[in-house]
C-alpha cells in the first residue's frame, strides 16, 4: 500500500491522532509561551547588563540549569498532557466510549501517547532556540555543539519517563489512586533505600557507605535521568566532556523500549470494567501497600526506638506503623474499609518482609562483616592508618588483608567504651580485578592490630608517599600549616625540591618509627601541596610532639624560606 | 450475526455472564429485558468489543470483536450514560464521529438534525438528560453501522421522541441494520423487536421471537352457565386457569384453533381467545419456568 493510498483510505487512528493533537495544542501554546518567559526571555534579562561590560556572559557553563529546569518543566508537562488524553481510563462511559472505537489498544494508546509526547517537545525546544539565538548576541558566549546533545537526551529522557508514569497511569483505575502510585513508587522507594542504609550502617559491622543523594538518583528513573542530564552538562560546563552522552542515551534507549513494551502489554491486558476502581491490576495496590507499610514501619520504629533496630520498641512500633500505613492507604484508595481483611493481610505479609529484611542485615546472613576478598582477586587497595595509601604489591595488599582479619577477629571490642580509650577510623577500599568495589569502615581501639597497623605504615603507606612524591619531585612545594609556639597563627612557605624531598624523608622516618599513639590521632599537622584543581598533589604531614627532629626540620626549613622570600610564615 | 457461546464474564467473584448462549440474526430488532445487574449492559459491551470474555466467546460476523477493528467499525454501541467530548457540542461531535467511522453519513445528520429539535452548536453537557440522549441517538444513527447496539435507549425520552425513534430504528432495519436494545421497558419493545431474550444473574432465561411468544400463548376466557370443574381444563395444558363466579379466564400454550375447540366443545356461553401483550405472555413464561417476574424485572 502505497503513502497516498494510505492518507486516502479513512484512517480512524491517524484521525483520533489529529484530533488529540489539536485537543492538546492549547496547552502546548500556553507551555511554550512560559517556556519562552524563561528561555530565552529570563535568560536575556539577566545576561543584558554584559553588553554594557567589555565581557562575555559564559551561557554554555550555566546550561545545566536551563537543562535542568526545562527537562523538569517538559516531564511534567508531558505528564500532565498524558492523565488528561487518559483520563477516560477512570471513567466508565469515557472506556465505553474510547474502548469500542474501530481501533486496536495499541493504536488508541498510541494516539493519545504521541501528541502527549510531541506536544512536550514544542516548549522544549522553543526553548534551546531561544538559547541558540541568545547566543547569537555578542557579549554571550554559548556552544551550540554542546546544545544539540542536551537537547536530544533530554528528549529521549522525557520519553523514558513518561513511559515509565505510563506505567502507573493505565494501571490505576482512578486519577487519585495513580498520582499515588507515582508518588509512592518515586518518592517511597528512595526513601526506604535511606531507611535500609541506616539500618546497614547500625548492624552491619564496617559499613563505611555514607548516605547521600544516591537512593534518589538510583532509586528512581527521575533521579537518575535528570542527575545524568545535568551531570552531563556540568562537565561541560568545565570544558571535559565534549561528547554526546552516548552511553547514557543507549541505557535511556533500551529502558525506553523495554517501558514501551510494557506500556503496551499492561494496556492491552487492561480490563475497561476497572474504570472508577481505585487499581485495574491487583498487583498495583499491593506493591504500594508493602512500600508504604514498610515506610510508615520505619517511621515509627525509629521514632520510638531512637534509631535502635535492636530495640523492643523499634519492632513493636514498627508492626503498629505497617499496620496503620496501609490500613490509611486501603482507607483512600478504596474509599472505605470495603478491604480491611486484605488490609490487615497486607500488613501481616509486610511486616514479615520487613522483619526478614532487617533481621537478615543484623544478623549479617550475607557474612558483610566478616567478608575479606582473596589476594589474588584485588586489582588494589585504599587504606588510612594515619595517612591515605594505596598499593597494587601483593605484600602490600596482604599487610593491609592481615589488619583487616585482625579488626574482624577484635569485632568486640568495637564499642568497648569502658575498656579503651582511644579508638581510631581505619578505611579499607579494595579495587577487584572484576571491577567490583568493597569498601568497609572501622572505628576501633587503636591498641587493635598495632603491629599490623606500623607493617602498614612500612610496607605501604610511607612507600606509597615516597612515590607518589617522586612524580612531583621536580615541581616547587608549598608547606601551609598553624605554626608559633602556641600554634596561633596561620601561613604558607614556598619550598624547593631539595627542602621538600628532606622534609617527606623526615616524614617517612617520623612514621616509621613512630608508637601507636599516632594512630588515635595527632596534635599538629601541616600540608605540603602543588599544582592546581585536579593536577594537585596533596600530602598531609600529621604528627605529634614526640616528633622531635621533624619539627626541628620543618622549623629549620620555614626559617630558611623567611630568609629567603621574607614574606611567609612558619609552619608548626 | 451475532453468537455468543457459553459466553462467560467475571467481575471478581460474580459471574455478570454466566455461560450464556445467545443469537442475533442480521436484519432483526432484539430486545435485552432483564432487571438491573441481570447482565444486559455487560453483554452489549462485549458485542462492542469492550470488554473481552473471561470464557466462551463472542462472535461478530464470525469474528471475535475485542481488538478487532474490521469487525468494531460495524458497530456503534450507545451505553446508558453517553459520552461526550468536554465541552463539545453537536457538530464538532458530528466531525469526532465522522473521524471514527468511515460510514459516517452527513446527510443523514443534516436529516436527524431536523428530525431532532436541538442547537447544534450548544455545548451537550448543558443539555438535559432526554437532549443528551437524543444528541447521542443522532449520531448513532448517522454513523449507519450495520449493528447498532443501544442501552436504555428510551430512557430520558418523551412519548413523541420514543415514536420518532421507534420509526428511525424500523427505516434503519429496513436498510439492513440490525439493532440490539437493552431495556426495562417491555412496552418499548413489543412493538420494536422481532426477538427478545431475558437475562437474569446473568443467564438467558429465553430467547425467542416475538411472533413466536405471541403465537405460542393464548389467553381464553368463557363463561359458563355451570361452570365445569378446573381439572377439565387440564387436557390443554393450562399455564394458568383462574374462575370468577361464571367466568373462566386460562392462558395456555399451543394451536389456537385447537384451545379454541377444547373450550367450545364444553359449551360455554361465550368464549373468546385474545393474544396477551408482552408483559403477560413474559409473566405466564417465566411463571411456567419457576421465576417471579416482579423480581426479574425489578
Amino acid at each position: 500500500m502505497t503513502l497516498k493510498n494510505c492518507l486516502n483510505k479513512h484512517n480512524p487512528f491517524l484521525n483520533l491522532l489529529g484530533f488529540t493533537f489539536k485537543k492538546n495544542l492549547g496547552f502546548t501554546i500556553i507551555a511554550t509561551i512560559i517556556t519562552l518567559i524563561f528561555s530565552p526571555g529570563f535568560i536575556w534579562s539577566f545576561t543584558k547588563d554584559f553588553a554594557d561590560f567589555s565581557t562575555t556572559y559564559e551561557l554554555t557553563q550555566d546550561m545545566s540549569v536551563v537543562s535542568g529546569v526545562m527537562a523538569v518543566a517538559c516531564t511534567a508537562f508531558c505528564i500532565l498532557l498524558l492523565i488528561i488524553n487518559f483520563g477516560y481510563l477512570y471513567s466508565k462511559k469515557g472506556t465505553d466510549a474510547y474502548h469500542a472505537l474501530p481501533l486496536t489498544r495499541i493504536e488508541l494508546f498510541c494516539a493519545r501517547f504521541i501528541p502527549a509526547y510531541v506536544s512536550s517537545l514544542v516548549p522544549l525546544i522553543a526553548a534551546y532556540l531561544g538559547v541558540i539565538a541568545l547566543g547569537k548576541l555578542p557579549y554571550i558566549d554559548l556552544d551550540v555543539a554542546y546544545i544539540i546533545p542536551a537537547l536530544i537526551f533530554t528528549a529521549f529522557m522525557i520519553l523514558m519517563l513518561s513511559l515509565f508514569t505510563m506505567v502507573f497511569i493505565i494501571s490505576a483505575g482512578a486519577v487519585f489512586d495513580a498520582v499515588v502510585s507515582i508518588a509512592a513508587i518515586n518518592i517511597g522507594i528512595p526513601v526506604i533505600i535511606i531507611f535500609i542504609l541506616e539500618v546497614c550502617n547500625n548492624s552491619l559491622f564496617g559499613y563505611a557507605n555514607s548516605i547521600g543523594n544516591e537512593p534518589f538518583i538510583y532509586g528512581t528513573p527521575f533521579g537518575f535521568a535528570m542527575y545524568k542530564l545535568i551531570t552531563y552538562c556540568e562537565n561541560y560546563g568545565y570544558n571535559e566532556v565534549k561528547l554526546f552522552p552516548i552511553v547514557q542515551t543507549i541505557i535511556l534507549v533500551i529502558l525506553t523500549v523495554l517501558l514501551a513494551a510494557l506500556c503496551l502489554w499492561l494496556y492491552n491486558k487492561r480490563k475497561s470494567e476497572k474504570a472508577e476502581e481505585a487499581y485495574a491490576f491487583s498487583y498495583m495496590p499491593m506493591l504500594i501497600s508493602v512500600i508504604i507499610g514498610f515506610i510508615g514501619c520505619y517511621c515509627l520504629g525509629f521514632i520510638f526506638s531512637q534509631g535502635t533496630v535492636s530495640s523492643i520498641a523499634f519492632w513493636i512500633m514498627g508492626a503498629v506503623g505497617t499496620a496503620l500505613a496501609i490500613i490509611i492507604y486501603s482507607l483512600i484508595s478504596n474509599r472505605g474499609f470495603k478491604k480491611l481483611k486484605q488490609a490487615l493481610w497486607l500488613s501481616l505479609i509486610t511486616f514479615v518482609l520487613f522483619v526478614a529484611v532487617n533481621v537478615g542485615i543484623s544478623l549479617d546472613i550475607f557474612g558483610y562483616g566478616s567478608y575479606i576478598p582473596k589476594v589474588n582477586e584485588v586489582k588494589n587497595v585504599n587504606v588510612n592508618v594515619v595517612q591515605y595509601a594505596s598499593t597494587e604489591e601483593k605484600a602490600g595488599i596482604e599487610k593491609v588483608m592481615a589488619l583487616h582479619s585482625e579488626i574482624i577477629k577484635n569485632k568486640d571490642k568495637a564499642n568497648d567504651y569502658d575498656h579503651y580509650e582511644n579508638y581510631d577510623y581505619i578505611k579499607i577500599i579494595y579495587t577487584l580485578k572484576n571491577g567490583e568495589i568493597v569498601e568497609r569502615g572501622y572505628s576501633m581501639p587503636s591498641v587493635v592490630g598495632k603491629d599490623k597497623k606500623k607493617d602498614i605504615i612500612e610496607y605501604v603507606t610511607v612507600p606509597f608517599i615516597k612515590k607518589t612524591f617522586e612524580e612531583f619531585k621536580d615541581t616547587s612545594f608549598v608547606l601551609e600549616g598553624y605554626y608559633g609556639e602556641n600554634k596561633e597563627n596561620y601561613g604558607s612557605v614556598r619550598l624547593s625540591k631539595e627542602k621538600t624531598s628532606k622534609l617527606i624523608a623526615a616524614y617517612c622516618d617520623y612514621l616509621k618509627k613512630t608508637d601507636e599513639k599516632i594512630f588515635s590521632g595527632w596534635e599538629y599537622n601541616a600540608y605540603l601541596y602543588t599544582g592546581y584543581g585536579e593536577n594537585q598533589y596533596w600530602q598531609e604531614i600529621a604528627y605529634n610532639s614526640d616528633a622531635v627532629e621533624l619539627i626541628k626540620l620543618l622549623e629549620k626549613t620555614v626559617n630558611e624560606a623567611e630568609k629567603i622570600e621574607e614574606s611567609v610564615k612558619v609552619v608548626g | 450475526m451475532i453468537e455468543g457461546i457459553n459466553l462467560i464474564k467475571s467481575f471478581e467473584t460474580k459471574n455478570a455472564l454466566d455461560g450464556i448462549n445467545i443469537e442475533i440474526k442480521d436484519g432483526s430488532v432484539y430486545g435485552l429485558v432483564g432487571s438491573n445487574g441481570s447482565g444486559k449492559s455487560t453483554l452489549l459491551r462485549m458485542i462492542s468489543g469492550v470488554y473481552s470474555a473471561d470464557g466462551g466467546e463472542i462472535l461478530v460476523d464470525g469474528k471475535n470483536p475485542f481488538n478487532n477493528t474490521e469487525i468494531k467499525s460495524q458497530i456503534c454501541y450507545l451505553p446508558d450514560i453517553p459520552f461526550f467530548i468536554h465541552q463539545s457540542n453537536i457538530d464538532e461531535m458530528a466531525k469526532y464521529y465522522a473521524m471514527m467511522y468511515s460510514t459516517f453519513d452527513k446527510e443523514r445528520f443534516e436529516f436527524l438534525s431536523s428530525v431532532f429539535p436541538l442547537d447544534r452548536k450548544a455545548r451537550i453537557q448543558t443539555m438535559s438528560k432526554g437532549m443528551q440522549r437524543q444528541a447521542a441517538l443522532m449520531l448513532c444513527l448517522s454513523v449507519r453501522p450495520k449493528y447498532l447496539l443501544l442501552d436504555e435507549a428510551f430512557d430520558g425520552l418523551d412519548p413523541v421522541m420514543r415514536k420518532v425513534l421507534k420509526s428511525l430504528l424500523a427505516e434503519g432495519v429496513s436498510d439492513g441494520m440490525t439493532v440490539i436494545i437493552a431495556s426495562h421497558n417491555l412496552g418499548d419493545l413489543e412493538s420494536l423487536c422481532d426477538s427478545v431474550g431475558l437475562l437474569h444473574n446473568g443467564k438467558v432465561v429465553f430467547s425467542e421471537s416475538i411472533d413466536s411468544l405471541k403465537n405460542s400463548v393464548h389467553k381464553v376466557q368463557a363463561a359458563f352457565s355451570s361452570v365445569p370443574d378446573l381439572s377439565v381444563f387440564e387436557k390443554i395444558n393450562p399455564i394458568k386457569c383462574e374462575k370468577s363466579g361464571s367466568l373462566v379466564q386460562l392462558v395456555a400454550k399451543g394451536e389456537r384453533k385447537e384451545i379454541l375447540d377444547f373450550i367450545n366443545s364444553l359449551l360455554p356461553i361465550f368464549a373468546e381467545c385474545v393474544t396477551p401483550d408482552l408483559e403477560e405472555i413474559f409473566i405466564y413464561e417465566l411463571e411456567e419456568k419457576g421465576y417471579d417476574f416482579e423480581e426479574l424485572l425489578k
